[in-house]
């Protein structure tokens, strides 16, 4: 069934099959939706619905979704957030799973199959979320995105979801209890990281989250300076603005109190570090300072080629190393930008920029 | 998203302590019927990667004292090779390589003490966000621009 026009309060098809239902927020995403939408074809356990929010796009990314097979809903206006987009799309979900990818990511074949393993167990367990890695590796910044993704994802990510919390259920790859997304709320638009805001009311509301390792997702990530700007912006004021509304419930919660408190003080010193102390010593003592800027890199490769031999990457992981470096030092002058701007000044980033 | 710098500070260490504190939090649960043959294994697994972490500091170390004492005999005297060689040799310390520890357990003791305060000041109902229903009216708040 396709549904075009807006507003539409069509209700969607009965639920089947997998009990998955695919929510896929878009705009503008003609150049990317026909690949997403492909890699849910060809699934080992094919969805039982794939719906479009085509958020007012003005391109042919609803023509393109339709023509695929995708069930299309367009919202009167622009909804301006990608959780107002998958708001609107959450009311035509009927199946007891939901599937939750971006517009420009593609899946493995076996990735629904796999993710659906995350929410076996415990009822307690709302939501499973799995392995991201970029689906380009060519320039410096897909290739540190690469690195940092294969350590987040091999070292810290499973050490988390040992004591089931991970940090964030990535949005752009997470199945959720539909039952349980609609009790707590859903997607909230009063943040520019709704995934992160929503993985954090998931534990405040006394819920678990999985991480699969093996079920793999390929977003494209932002392949120059000017989309991993807007990219970093978003993730570096979106963690602080949800530092600002669940404070108290990452200090209530065991183990993801300490994650944070960590998390927070590696992104602020050792972005000060970094971006001054680093310089000053530098040229204040003596340039033999600037290895501080790599000494750790023996260490940080030891997760990169465990994740990488397991994927028979190793070569790939070893080329973008460097790469990972150059992305750290960005990373650092974004974090202090964001830490100023939300928690000194309170001067919040309201606007959404996708970053690819 | 991530948060933090991964692979810098204190964030490594504290994650290697958590893999080598698993197995006894995992043998309490074992005890208790709360763990699996999946969970052992994927300790081990954790287990194996920060053995290689912690293998890869030693060795790191160890490359690192060989080449300060390589450049204070070798490079010629006063030069500005032989004043790197004397300043790692000084730098690296017992007393340095122990401050992220202590710098970890006071990040810790911080954020736990907080949590034992917290307990005395109740939750305000409006920093309570669960339990509000979805729907498209909230969207009407939102700034328009550009959405993905």
């Amino acid at each position: 069934m396709s549904q075009g026009g807006c507003p539409s309060n069509t209700t969607a098809e009965p639920a089947q099959g997998s009990g998955v239902t695919v929510l896929i927020p878009a705009y503008n995403e003609a150049a990317s939706i026909a690949d997403t939408l492909r890699s849910l074809a060809v699934q080992t356990v094919p969805p039982a619905q794939i719906i479009v929010v085509d958020d007012c796009s003005t391109d042919q990314t609803g023509d393109i979704a339709r023509s695929l097979g995708a069930t299309v809903y367009r919202p009167p206006q622009n909804t301006g957030f990608k959780a107002g987009a998958q708001i609107f799309g959450l009311q035509y979900v009927n199946t007891p799973y939901l599937l939750a990818i971006d517009a420009d990511t593609t899946l493995a074949p076996n990735a629904i199959e796999k993710i659906l393993t995350g929410l076996d167990g415990s009822d307690k367990t709302a939501a499973s979320c799995g392995m991201v890695l970029p689906r380009y590796v060519s320039t410096i910044w897909e290739r540190g995105r690469y690195v940092e993704y294969l350590f987040a994802f091999t070292f810290g990510k499973a050490i988390q979801n040992h004591f089931y919390r991970p940090m964030i259920a990535s949005g752009c790859f997470t199945l959720y209890r539909t039952d349980v997304l609609r009790q707590i709320g859903a997607w909230q638009p009063r943040t520019v990281a709704e995934d992160l805001d929503l993985t954090w009311t998931f534990f405040q509301n006394g819920y678990d989250i999985a991480f699969v390792e093996d079920a793999v997702c390929y977003p494209i990530e932002p392949h120059n300076y000017h989309f991993l700007r807007k990219q970093l912006r978003r993730w570096s004021h979106g963690f602080f603005q949800c530092m600002r509304i669940h404070w108290r419930t990452v200090i209530e919660q065991p183990y993801l109190r300490s994650m944070v408190a960590v998390g927070m003080w590696d992104a602020l010193i050792a972005a000060i570090v970094y971006l001054f102390v680093i310089p000053m010593l530098t040229v204040l003592v003596h340039p033999v300072f600037l290895v501080a800027y790599v000494i750790d890199a023996p260490v940080v490769a030891v997760p990169v080629i465990f994740g990488a031999i397991r994927r028979r990457e190793l070569g790939k992981a070893l080329l973008s190393l460097p790469g990972f470096f150059v992305l750290r030092m960005v990373n650092a002058i974004f974090m202090l930008e964001a830490a100023w701007s939300e928690l000194i000044f309170r001067r919040p980033l309201a606007v959404f920029e996708k970053g690819h | 998203m991530a948060a933090g710098l991964p692979g810098t500070g204190i964030g490594g260490i504290f994650y290697l302590l958590l893999v080598a504190w698993m197995p006894l939090r995992e043998l309490v649960l074992t005890l208790q019927g709360r763990s699996s043959p999946q969970r052992w294994r994927s300790i081990g697994m954790k287990w194996l990667l920060i053995t290689s972490m912690v293998l890869m500091i030693y060795v790191q170390g160890y490359a690192i004292d060989l080449v300060s004492g390589w450049l204070i005999q070798i490079a010629p005297l006063e030069s500005s090779l032989q004043s790197a060689g004397l300043l790692i040799d000084e730098a690296w310390s017992p007393a340095l390589a122990m401050t992220p520890f202590v710098i970890l357990a006071i990040v810790l003791t911080t954020v736990h003490g907080l949590r034992l305060v917290l307990v005395f000041y109740p939750r305000r109902p409006d920093t309570t966000i669960a339990l509000r229903p979805a729907s498209t009216a909230s969207v009407a708040s939102l700034p328009t621009a550009a959405a993905n």
